[in-house]
Formats: C-alpha cells, sequence, structure tokens
C-alpha cells in the first residue's frame, strides 16, 4: 500500500508532477539526442575518412610514412596485392602511388599530393567516385586524366576537361611536370582532401616519375568485417614482415581521438543533465514533503516507521523519474530513429565544419546500452536527490499532525 | 462524586508529570505535577479551559510529546522512557487516536485508511480486508467505503477515523476533541457508535474536550486548569 500511496501522492498536485515529467523527459531527450548527433557525427567523420582516404589497413614501406619519399617503395606491390586478394578477411585491396607535387595552371599553383590509383581496384577500396558532380570516374582510355577536388578546381580556377600541370621531383631529384586533363571533379564532406589531394591513374605516374609498374607506396586494404580490425592487422603484420602494417587507428589517430573526444563530451552532457534532474526533485520533493507537514507527522502519530515514510518519499520520487525517464526515452528513440532515417544536412555550417574534416550529414545515431545506462543513472540520480527531502520528512514531529490550526 | 478507584488494573498510570514548554520567549508551564489512573473499559473525558493543558496531556500519554519530568506508564510499559522508534512501534500497536481534524490520507479511500494502519502492522490482505469492512459496519459507513474523505461529510470522516483507531484492537483510544467539528446529531451519533464499542468491546476511551455533549456521555470527568486536576468525578 506504500507504493499505493506514493503513487497517488504524486497526482494529487497533477500540474507540478506533469511538468516536473516533463521536464525531466525533455531533458533526458535534449541529452539523448546530443549524445546520438555527436556519436553520429564521429561515426560519419569516421566512415567518410575510412571509405574516402585511410581505409581499414594500410601497408608501406616501414620508413615510407616518416618524409614520404619516393624512394621507399613496396616492391612487390603485385605480389603483396595478390596474396592479400586471397586471404577470408580481406573484402579488398588497392594499390597507390603517393607524390607531393604541385599543381599549376595559368590563374595558379598549389600544393597537392597526388594519388597515383589502379582505378578498378581504387573503386572497390574508397568511394570517391561516388563524390564526382561533374565529369566521369576515368572513363576513357585518354592519356593522362585527372580526378580533381572542387576546392582545388575553384582555386586554380579551371573546369572539366581543361588541363593543370602537375610537377614532381623525381627519385633522381630531378623536376619533371606532365600536363594532365581534367576528366572528373569530385567534392567530398572534407574540403581539406578536396583541395589537397588528386587522382590519376597509376600507370600515367609511374611513366612520369619513372616507377616501377609492380611496385607502389602504399596499399589500402578494406576489411570485410571491421570490428576484426586489430586481429587482421596483427595477422597481416605477420605475413608481411618486411612491410610496415598499420590500421586507421595508427595511422589517422586524430580519428580516434574524436571518438575519444566524443564520449568525454557525452560524460559531460550526462553529468549535466543529471545535476539539472537532480535539483529539480529535490526542489520538487522539498515542496512535497513541507505541504505535507502535517500529514506525514499523522502517519507517524499513527504508527508508520520513519523507515517507511522515508521510503514512501523515495518512491515517490522513483514514480516521477521513472515516468519522465520513460518518457524521455520513448521520445528519444523516435526522434532518434527519425532522424537516423532520414539524416540531417548541416549545409548551414556545413563549409566550416568540412573545412575541420567533419562529416555534414549525420545519421544520429545511439546504442541501445545508453538508454540503459541512462536509465540506471536517472533512477539513482532520482534517489539520491530524494534523500535530502526524504530527511527533511523524518525531522518533523508527529504532534504537527494533531495540531489545529 | 469524586472518583473511587475500582478494583481493576490501571492500563494508565501517570505520575507527576510537568511539561514546560521552553523554546519559547517566554517557557509556558502546561502540566504541572498530573497524577492519573485510567483503568480498562472507561469512558473518560479530560476537559477544561483553552490552554489548560488538555490536548499536551493526550500527546503524551499517546507517545507523541515528550514530559519535562514524570512519567506515563501503560500495562507496565513507561512509554515516556521508550526511544523514538519503539514509540511509533508502540503506538501502532496498543493505543488508538482520534483527531479533531479528522486527519484521515486524502489518497486513501475509507476502507484503505482502516486497512493501511493493519497494513503497517504486517495483517495478511485478507484480514486487512475484513476487518476494515467489518468496522466500516460498525460506523455504519459500509457504503461508503470506497470513497475518498474529499467525498465524505465532516461526520463521515470522523467515522472512519473512529474505525481506523479501532483496528488493530488497541489497548486504548485517544480522542482529542473528536465532535468539535461536527454538528450536534453528528456529534450525537459519533458519540453513540463509541459508546456502543464501549460497552460492548470494553474498549477504553479517553477524550480531551470541552464539549458539553462528550461531558454528558461521559462516565469520568478529569477537570484540568492551569496543568493540574482540579476534578476528577464518577458519573452514573
Amino acid at each position: 500500500m506504500l507504493a499505493v500511496i506514493a503513487w497517488r501522492n504524486i497526482w494529487r498536485n497533477k500540474l507540478r508532477s506533469g511538468i516536473v515529467i516533463a521536464a525531466i523527459a525533455l531533458g533526458i531527450l535534449g541529452g539523448l539526442f546530443s549524445i546520438a548527433f555527436m556519436e553520429g557525427l564521429a561515426d560519419q567523420t569516421l566512415k567518410t575518412a575510412i571509405s574516402q582516404q585511410v581505409s581499414h589497413i594500410q601497408l608501406h614501406h616501414p620508413l615510407f610514412l616518416e618524409n614520404e619519399e619516393l624512394k621507399y617503395r613496396l616492391h612487390n606491390a603485385d605480389g603483396i596485392l595478390a596474396q592479400l586478394l586471397h586471404r577470408a578477411d580481406v573484402a579488398a585491396a588497392a594499390r597507390r602511388y603517393r607524390v607531393r607535387a604541385m599543381a599549376s595552371t595559368a590563374n595558379g599553383s598549389s600544393g597537392i599530393e597526388i594519388l597515383g590509383i589502379d582505378p578498378e581496384n581504387e573503386k572497390k577500396v574508397t568511394t570517391v567516385y561516388e563524390k564526382l558532380i561533374a565529369g566521369a570516374y576515368f572513363a576513357d582510355n585518354r592519356r593522362n586524366p585527372v580526378l580533381v577536388g572542387a576546392k582545388l578546381a575553384d582555386k586554380l580556377k579551371v573546369r572539366l576537361g581543361q588541363k593543370i600541370v602537375l610537377t614532381a621531383q623525381s627519385e633522381e631529384g630531378t623536376l619533371t611536370g606532365g600536363a594532365f586533363k581534367i576528366i572528373g571533379i569530385f567534392k567530398t564532406d572534407n574540403s581539406l582532401f578536396d583541395e589537397n589531394q588528386i587522382f590519376v591513374d597509376y600507370r600515367d605516374i609511374s611513366r612520369l616519375l619513372d616507377l616501377p609498374r609492380n611496385e607502389s607506396h602504399e596499399i589500402a586494404v578494406l576489411l570485410k568485417n571491421p570490428q576484426e580490425l586489430a586481429l587482421a592487422t596483427q595477422s597481416l603484420a605477420a605475413q608481411f614482415p618486411d612491410e610496415k602494417v598499420e590500421n586507421w587507428r595508427e595511422i589517422a589517430p586524430e580519428l580516434g581521438m574524436l571518438q575519444g573526444y566524443m564520449q568525454q563530451m557525452m560524460f559531460i552532457f550526462l553529468v549535466i543533465i543529471l545535476i539539472a534532474l537532480a535539483f529539480g526533485i529535490v526542489n520538487t520533493m522539498l515542496m512535497a514533503v513541507i505541504e505535507r507537514t502535517r500529514e506525514l507527522g499523522l502517519l507517524m502519530a499513527l504508527g508508520m516507521s520513519r523507515k517507511r515514510v522515508f521510503a514512501m518519499i523515495i518512491l515517490e520520487t522513483v514514480f516521477l523519474s521513472l515516468l519522465g525517464g520513460v518518457i524521455g526515452m520513448a521520445l528519444s528513440a523516435v526522434v532518434i530513429q527519425y532522424s537516423n532515417h532520414r539524416g540531417i544536412d548541416l549545409a548551414i555550417v556545413g563549409e566550416g565544419m568540412s573545412a575541420m574534416g567533419y562529416a555534414t550529414y549525420i545519421y544520429p545515431r545511439l546504442a541501445i546500452a545508453y538508454f540503459a545506462i541512462l536509465t540506471v543513472m536517472v533512477i539513482v540520480t532520482a534517489i539520491l536527490s530524494s534523500f535530502f527531502p526524504a530527511h527533511k520528512a523524518l525531522k518533523l514531529r508527529p504532534t504537527e499532525a494533531i495540531r489545529v490550526e | 462524586m469524586a472518583y473511587v478507584k475500582e478494583n481493576g488494573m490501571a492500563i494508565i498510570e501517570i505520575s507527576n508529570l510537568h511539561k514546560v514548554y521552553d523554546n519559547r520567549k517566554v517557557p509556558v508551564r502546561a502540566l504541572n505535577g498530573v497524577d492519573l489512573a485510567i483503568e480498562e473499559g472507561e469512558f473518560s473525558a479530560i476537559v477544561g479551559p483553552s490552554g489548560s493543558g488538555k490536548t499536551t496531556l493526550l500527546n503524551i500519554v499517546g507517545g507523541l510529546d515528550n514530559p519535562t519530568h514524570g512519567s506515563v506508564v501503560i500495562e507496565g510499559v513507561e512509554i515516556t522512557a521508550l526511544p523514538s522508534n519503539k514509540r511509533i512501534e508502540y503506538r501502532l500497536h496498543h493505543i488508538g487516536f482520534v483527531f479533531q481534524a479528522y486527519n484521515l490520507i486524502p489518497v486513501l479511500t475509507a476502507l484503505e485508511n482502516v486497512m493501511f494502519i493493519l497494513e503497517l502492522q504486517g495483517r495478511p490482505k485478507e484480514e486487512r480486508e475484513a476487518r476494515g469492512r467489518a468496522l466500516l459496519q460498525a460506523v455504519g459507513l459500509e457504503d461508503r467505503a470506497d470513497d475518498r474523505p474529499a467525498e465524505l461529510s465532516g461526520g463521515q470522516q470522523q467515522r472512519v477515523a473512529v474505525a481506523r483507531a479501532l483496528a488493530t484492537k488497541p489497548n486504548f483510544i485517544l480522542a482529542d476533541e473528536p465532535t468539535a467539528n461536527l454538528d450536534s446529531k453528528t456529534a450525537a451519533s459519533l458519540l453513540d457508535i463509541m459508546a456502543q464499542l464501549n460497552l460492548d468491546e470494553r474498549m477504553t476511551f479517553l477524550f480531551s474536550t470541552h464539549d458539553p455533549r462528550v461531558m454528558e456521555k461521559a462516565r469520568r470527568i478529569i477537570s484540568i486548569q492551569d496543568g493540574r486536576v482540579v476534578q476528577d468525578e464518577a458519573r452514573s
């Protein structure tokens, strides 16, 4: 009956309880949606980086990544590729030459990085071909085709079909240049990428800089199951002991840091929500206790132990917060699911975001575990914050009850 | 006729009871050496003007307040010496209360109000319900069992309060101005119910009142003034 009294007590002041429940629900909605948004942002940024640039795992000459010198190549790139494609855990693999160069037109020049790719294999590993806003992806067999980013095209004031001159230093140190025709312009979510990376056929760059066709600077590997990243990295390192095998966490630690940063932000959000919740509950329950001084005194006069009075106040708080919590979580689930389905276009702030390498189309998502964790945390916070009002109730004297005002 | 102690055992023994409220600007001496013995089956009224100490005396006898000096012994247990938690427990099992302002739990129905106190005692649900209904019938409210206090008249609420006080089969019932808020007819009917319970079940009633209707029914009148018993008489 204690639970019955506690439950009915909540509804004695419907407006007040309703406001508290709404506040809890909206607080949870705000918090969970923010967390889901950040998760989606981190997730999308990571996915974009993996699908457009780093892939899951990369193989290099052990010294290549230190200063990206042309001479540090994978000498048996064809052999490694063949072995990789035979592995059960590898979905796709692609070779790349990576060369620092200067892109020039009559209108200006810009420092860039040439990615000399095998177009067919690259398509299986990265998704740049999906990001073309003009032209086609190495569709014809014209000599020296190049894909450039929209940002670079703007900077150099070139259009589809026009030529740019790529100048790079050969292995011997001589400057070599060649004219390349723009056959496609891509635009990804990352404007830094669009400004700095260009794609050419690896055969063209090997001819320009006199690099062997059966070698490469990098082999990018896409796994069938990204969850097996650490295991696959270990296994590949064992299979190719002469090469440096690294996964995206090692190659682009900032992406891993982004996830860590987002988790810290989530923690801060949760703490803010819970503190706001605690203050709301203390305020409401304190009012409920003060209003019912007489009644609580009566319960003690009748023989209700202090322990039970305490439990009743706690129960009222738990009911209030559970109601608010359940409504808040249901609302959050609907809103997050809907926005995950539709996606959120950050077009207004997209430029700034993409300049920092963040995705501009976000699909908020939240693991079920967060709902469960938040439910527990809301209840624990509610119970903790009801201690003060409940303690206040215990200090009442039963004689209050029989005193007639 | 001065009250002469019968041969029966006193269930309440009040000895040299003093109460001073010294938390006010001027200390107030509410009780100033009260000695009383209440026997089983009494239907007694403590009477006196406002501020004479009636309610303070009832509160201390009921274990709701502490005396400054003196003791209250109920069937061999010195309730004034019990720690707070033990006193709550003692009240639950041995003392029934009826208050001037009814003091029912507003969110519970009439039946639930009566059953609630039995639940505090840990009685099984069937017993709680059976006793609750029987008591509501005894006070003539069996058809209002599912109504909440706000749906009942003052007299009906006070009858529920009497049923609640009787529910635990206490040693005695303390009733503080139980008829003060009731009209004559309702008050008379309530007093009849209590007098009948006193006769049928030998339930001891101790009232604090200045209502002549209660005094008329009471078989012992204890007059109190300035915190002292000034007259104690039995009535036929």
